[in-house]
């Protein structure tokens, strides 16, 4: 999964509930003016044409990689012998 | 582990946590004390939480808790720090001190914050003047699992509770015990045309937002509401990630005005429609239903509930500027600009509408429910955005996520906590009034006069006998409230207005309709012996009242104005 950032119209955004593959975060939603929105969102990179056919314009903001590596260090800093307490 | 406390590198795990809060205990035992709650959760984790508070009296008291959603990695550490500097700050008599630093966003360049401070007089004033519950982690056993090697991209939201068809999970932030059974409260039909085939919590235990199997059914839920529902709260604020917004009641439906349109109304169930005002769904001859909540004095409910989230807003934004607001369009500003909004409508554009079920909802409500609790105020703060790597945000030094992150849930809660101990004390609300006579209230001054309480009387008890009574109120309720407070608001700043509509509309008014249906029958509180030498010294002291105030504002009046003093 991909850290995505997802810029449409609300009409766009609206339909993107249709896309299974793709989580949006809701909270996340800003608007940049002139009905165009700003959505964040998780989805493989494979999802991405599919949202732009739909008229998003799609940003990725963290690969899937960057995330499992991100993840992956997370995991070390969290062993329970951990003294940061 | 004594102080100073090291700056949080990582998650803490669920029983770092608890040792914390019971460290803080023992280690400031005249400041903080701990309370573990009677239940475990399913994985038989105790939960705990502090009150952190400089002696005793009646005086304001504020609930935040964090953690419902597990996968929310830095509200309860924020919680816990914030914990941890106030009762530092307030033991050596120094500022909370947050040094400069340098925070990286995803995608961008890094940008700097200069240093800020929470002054020590501040945290006097907060440790001396305010009863602060800290509970830091609501879903300990959420938490653990969503930090169980391998870390999900996506993260877990729900607790961990077996549920239906081998599922697991609950959402605790659908779970509570107010409009839980959303089909009950809306016309669901109507809520899904506006909100893509979605409804206010799922039903499907597989999904990210289910409500769980009844309401209140998980122990981390039941917490909550206990504490909401046995401690004096005036203010509730459960913090969350992610999205830089602070939302404010109601969550449940667009706000309304009129007092008959409330969720304990079954006259409405199934016809509420979770629309906003002027929504082209809304069926042909159905009345817009809004949630009532009154605007008011003496407590401002709506507008001091936007203004407290104002204030924490705000708050954000000087702390990004050391202290005083950063100029429009600087960096520190664009990256720490949060909205603040009423929950219900705030990401119409994803197909987010009213929820159930909510936290916020359920302290909001508890007000309505029990007319003897002081003003409620309930929050949602949603902190973090997608460039902090939205639930999973980044604790290294390089980017700075979660430093940044917890320094604006310092901003935001110290700031909210400031106005409150500054703020009048909370008044003790009125005797319970179901349905008040506002425009009778304005012009005779006090709701317990004795012609207000006669017209309160013919509506709510002699034409609410019946059925078809009942429905006469409630149509004429609709059509009184759809005008009555604009009345009373003008009419309070104007005496000599009063004075007129008090002798020309309501007085021969209420003689006729006394002249027509006779006198009011004894009711609560119940009428002594001398009931007709009570209500005529209740009637000199009201006529007293009211020739006081026609002769202009009273200091009560010039002080009872404006949103939380």
């Amino acid at each position: 999964m991909a850290l995505l950032q997802i810029d449409a119209t609300s009409e766009v955004l609206t339909g993107l509930s249709e896309v299974e593959e793709l989580y949006v975060v809701k909270p996340s939603l800003e608007s940049l003016g002139a009905d165009r929105y700003r959505v964040g969102g998780y989805a493989a990179e494979s999802v991405i044409p599919d949202l732009e056919a739909r008229g998003c314009v799609v940003t990725v903001m963290m690969s899937t990689d960057a995330i499992e590596r991100f993840n992956r260090q997370v995991e070390d800093s969290i062993a329970p012998s951990s003294p940061d307490v | 582990m004594p102080a100073p406390y090291p700056d949080i590198k990582a998650p803490l795990l669920p029983h770092q946590i608890e040792d914390a809060l019971a460290d803080l205990a023992v280690t400031f035992p005249t400041l903080c004390t701990r309370t573990v709650f009677a239940g475990k959760t399913f994985k038989n984790k105790s939960q705990s939480y502090i009150k952190i508070a400089k002696g005793g009296g009646v005086r304001p008291a504020v609930l935040v808790t964090g953690g419902v959603h597990a996968r929310e990695w830095a509200p309860p550490d924020a919680l816990v720090t914030l914990a941890r500097n106030l009762l530092v700050a307030y033991t050596t008599g120094a500022d909370i001190g947050f040094p400069a630093m340098a925070v990286t966003p995803v995608g961008g360049t890094a940008v700097t914050y200069k240093p800020w401070a929470i002054k020590f007089a501040d945290v006097k004033g907060i440790v001396e003047n305010l009863d602060l519950y800290l509970f830091p982690l609501v879903n300990p056993d959420g938490r653990e699992f969503d930090l169980t090697p391998p870390i999900d991209a996506i993260g877990w939201r729900k607790n961990v509770s077996p549920q239906a068809g081998g599922n697991i999970g609950v959402d605790l932030n659908r779970n509570f015990d107010i409009i839980w059974k959303f089909e009950d409260y809306f016309d669901v039909p109507v809520y899904k045309s506006r909100y893509g085939n979605t409804t206010p919590a799922s039903t499907d235990p597989a999904a990210d937002t289910y409500r769980g199997p009844g309401k209140h059914s998980e122990q981390e839920t039941k917490n909550v509401e206990s504490l909401l529902d046995t401690l004096p709260i005036g203010y509730y604020v459960d913090v969350h990630m992610a999205g830089r917004n602070i939302l404010y009641s109601w969550g449940l439906e667009e706000n309304g005005d009129v007092p008959t349109m409330t969720f304990q109304n079954a006259v409405f169930n199934g016809t509420r429609d979770g629309l906003p005002k002027g929504d082209s769904k809304l069926p042909v001859g159905r009345t817009d239903y809004q949630e009532y909540l009154p605007d008011d004095p003496p407590h401002r409910i709506r507008s001091r509930g936007k203004f407290g989230a104002d204030i924490m807003r705000d708050a954000i934004l000087r702390s990004a500027g050391g202290g005083a607001l950063p100029a429009s369009g600087t960096p520190q500003w664009t990256h720490s600009l949060y909205v603040s909004g009423q929950s219900a409508f705030l990401y119409l554009p994803v197909g987010g509408g009213p929820n159930s079920g909510c936290s916020d909802d359920y302290a909001c409500s508890r007000q309505f429910l029990n007319p003897a609790r002081q003003p409620l105020f309930a929050y949602t703060l949603e902190m973090g955005h997608l460039e902090e790597q939205f639930f999973h945000c980044d604790y290294r030094d390089v980017p700075g996520h979660f430093r940044k992150i917890n320094r604006e849930i310092h901003a935001a809660l110290f700031g909210l906590f400031k106005v409150v101990v500054t703020s009048a004390q909370p008044t003790p609300p009125e005797p319970p009034l179901q349905r008040v006579c506002l425009i009778a209230t304005a012009t005779l001054g006090d709701p317990a006069h004795p012609d207000v309480r006669y017209l309160r009387h013919l509506r709510d008890e002699r034409l609410r006998a019946t059925p078809a009574g009942a429905k006469a109120a409630d149509l004429l309720d609709r059509v009184y409230y759809s005008f009555s407070p604009a009345v009373a608001r003008h009419l309070e700043g104007h005496p000599r207005a009063r004075a007129i509509v008090r002798a020309l509309v309501i007085r021969p008014l209420v003689a006729a309709l006394r002249r027509l249906f006779g006198p009011m029958a004894p009711d609560r509180p119940p009428d002594p012996p001398d009931d007709g030498k009570k209500q005529e010294q209740a009637q000199e002291q009201a006529d007293a009242r009211e020739r006081r105030q026609a002769d202009g504002p009273g200091p009560a009046q010039a002080d009872g104005q404006g949103g939380i003093r």
